[in-house]
């Protein structure tokens, strides 16, 4: 295990333009020329994953191309728990194919994902089971977004100006005691390996996705990635070793070598997306001059 | 929460910094008032993340440029989260392998979890090689070249106080609170193992609890020991409350043009026409629409989010948010919500820095502080600087 490379890739997709009604170029009759563009995300991206130390063989899976980047950190014993990873990521790609993704989408491939991982068979704790954590890129209201989704303790961060900020919520043990109000006692001692939803793993139903819809700006950078990562280092290096990298190939490969220098105890997987350029439709006109604000906000 | 009976020290240079839950060496070139103000943030800071943001805030710097520093916080059963930067580097001692841990070779630094130590030590290349006991607190700031603690591994059988102010209390480590001799099988008591005594589970693989799983086949495994009562609730295999309404349909009566409006009105918010059917359950249909004069005409067949640059709270679909962009300045990033509850619309400010005022026909204008606010037909949502929302054919 020692000694070897990580298995690293980079990429960058410059999308073609988005028909229309976006499309076409909007000339007005009378002396204002507006260009109504087509809405655009364009994204690099770079994706990075290793077994880690102690492991005898890599349990996540990822999936990394417009329109959907995600991590799924398989469960159960022996080689089930790469199939169900393997099958999350399957559902997630049949089922996200057109530029841009909905809720919707994102929802019928958790359904199928499920579906999938249940025929693998097993019951209880033990039963094979997948996390995933990820981001699709959506349209809403000809807004380039982010729209990031989780089940279970993969996780999801947006960099946006220089800060660091976890997007996602787990769904494990801890956080459950975090939000009962219980002392940091009580949550040192809660065995971290505990996930409260997943898709498949013994679950009755089918899990609640949880989502979030980020509008995206140009420069946000997202980190996907399995909890074996954020386990092993603290989030201001996560920060750090993402602003010092500028190519999200290496930043990924940074991440994924900083857990292997920690004790890297699980699989660690980390995708690294950029929104390059983000364009909305060119709407309407610059608000009059005497209405400018004299109260500027604080931004949030 | 881990007790240190004994701490030891050379001095040096740097700046040598303890507090309960850890100990740092800090590069000389940060001031001295600001190492005092990151030993006054780290009283109650028990994670190497916490600490790593207040030596940035301290430093004023940034994450990329901090000056050089090692640390170990300390945990439980001698369990560290040790970092290095630069050329200070931090040796903890594991039984059998000295663990170094050295962040020179890349431009951020290092970090390690290291499991079971029984002393770290934090040095500076030069520094003494004989570090002496330190006489002088659980607690401060020194100057220090080396800074050395044994670790209680097994059970915490001296307490010790709350962060003390710097060299003020003395706590004197005596040879009896030092060295209390690992209990055996103490350690790593919370191992999923235990848990769930399941050879063919991998203890660092994730784990449904028993509560939420389909009941196994003939050994159930045993409930999880350490759950108190009150954990046992509803949270297990409940999710958390969706934070936006859900979007199932409505009870409503049909227009003869098929319109859906609620039960008890008279006639068609749309037509106008008789409404004389019997309720039934529908798709919730769109509760009339939002129209602003820079941002155009929305429906409102969900819950929308406005804003200088919106942002959704957590939802779960399948509906999704609509987003709202107005880019005026004095618009907040996340200025407002529209809730929908039934067949009502509800606005929320989300604690925007300008205000959100409703104005309503023959009323004073008054501002939405707090809790969702139902809305009523031809009320106009005022955001300032000539900013309205106009709200046509609610129901």
């Amino acid at each position: 295990m020692l000694g070897r490379e990580p298995e690293i890739r980079g990429f960058h997709h410059r999308p073609a333009p988005f028909p229309a009604p976006f499309d076409a170029p909007f000339r007005s009759p009378r002396r204002k020329e507006f260009r109504v563009t087509s809405p655009t995300l364009e994204v690099r991206w770079g994706t990075a994953t290793d077994v880690g130390h102690r492991r005898a063989d890599n349990q996540d899976a990822l999936l990394a191309g417009p329109p959907v980047f995600a991590v799924a950190d398989g469960m159960g014993g022996h080689r089930a728990g790469r199939e169900a990873a393997d099958l999350v990521v399957a559902a997630f790609a049949s089922t996200c194919a057109r530029p841009w993704t909905t809720s919707d989408d994102v929802l019928l491939a958790v359904a199928r994902a499920d579906e999938a991982v249940r025929q693998l068979g097993g019951t209880g704790p033990a039963a094979p089971g997948s996390t995933v954590s990820g981001v699709a890129l959506a349209c809403p209201d000809g807004i380039p977004s982010w729209l990031v989704f989780n089940i279970g303790d993969s996780r999801t961060y947006l960099l946006r100006a220089g800060q660091l900020e976890l997007v996602t919520v787990d769904h494990s043990y801890a956080q459950v005691l975090e939000e009962q109000g219980c002392s940091d006692d009580v949550r040192s001692r809660a065995p971290r390996n505990v996930i409260m939803r997943a898709i498949g793993g013994g679950l009755r139903e089918a899990p609640l996705t949880d989502q979030w819809l980020v509008p995206a700006e140009a420069g946000d950078r997202l980190l996907v990635c399995s909890d074996g990562l954020t386990t092993e280092l603290s989030e201001p290096l996560l920060a750090a070793l993402l602003l010092s990298t500028p190519d999200p190939a290496a930043a990924a490969q940074g991440l994924i070598a900083a857990a292997l220098d920690s004790a890297a105890r699980d699989n660690v997987t980390a995708v690294v997306v950029d929104a390059i350029a983000v364009r909305r439709p060119a709407v309407a006109t610059a608000p009059d001059e005497d209405t400018l604000p004299d109260l500027p906000t604080v931004p949030r | 929460m881990s007790a240190r009976p004994v701490a030891q020290w050379s001095t040096g240079p740097h700046h040598g910094v303890i507090w309960e839950s850890g100990l740092a060496l800090v590069s000389g070139d940060l001031p001295l008032t600001a190492a005092n103000q990151l030993w006054a943030r780290l009283a109650d800071i028990d994670d190497l993340g916490e600490f790593v943001t207040a030596l940035a805030d301290v430093a004023g710097s940034g994450l990329l440029v901090l000056p050089d520093f090692a640390v170990a916080v300390i945990r439980e059963h001698g369990d560290l989260h040790v970092a290095a930067r630069g050329r200070l580097v931090v040796v903890a001692d594991v039984p059998g392998e000295a663990v170094v841990v050295d962040g020179s070779p890349v431009e951020t630094w290092t970090e390690r979890q290291v499991a079971g130590a029984m002393s770290v030590s934090l040095q500076a290349p030069g520094a003494s090689e004989d570090p002496t006991d330190l006489r002088l607190g659980a607690s401060g700031v020194l100057p220090a070249g080396t800074l050395r603690t044994t670790l209680f591994v097994g059970p915490v059988t001296v307490p010790v106080g709350g962060a003390v102010p710097a060299f003020a209390a003395r706590q004197h480590a005596s040879p009896d609170t030092e060295a209390a001799p690992p209990s055996p099988g103490a350690d790593h008591p919370l191992k999923a193992a235990t848990l769930f005594p399941d050879d063919d589970i991998d203890p660092a693989t994730p784990i449904v609890p028993p509560e939420v799983a389909a009941p196994a086949t003939s050994s159930s495994p045993p409930s999880p020991p350490l759950s108190p009562p009150s954990m046992r609730g509803p949270m297990w295999g409940a999710p958390p409350p969706a934070p936006v309404p859900s979007p199932d349909g409505v009870l409503a009566v049909l227009c003869a043009n098929g319109h859906a409006n609620p039960p008890q009105r008279p006639r068609c918010r749309s037509c106008g026409g008789e409404l004389d059917g019997p309720p039934r359950q529908v798709p919730r249909p769109s509760l009339g629409r939002l129209s602003t004069t820079s941002a155009g005409t929305i429906e409102l067949t969900a819950p929308v989010v406005i804003g200088r640059a919106p942002r959704t709270e957590r939802f779960q679909g399948p509906e999704m948010p609509r987003l709202l962009v107005l880019t005026e300045p004095h618009i907040s990033a996340t200025h407002l919500a529209l809730r929908i509850d039934g067949w009502s619309v509800l606005a929320e400010d989300l604690g925007s820095t300008n205000g959100t005022y409703v104005r309503r026909h023959g009323q004073q204008p008054f501002r939405l502080v707090g809790q969702p606010h139902p809305l009523a037909p031809g009320d106009v949502i005022d955001l300032g600087h000539g900013v309205q929302l106009h709200f046509e054919e609610l129901p």
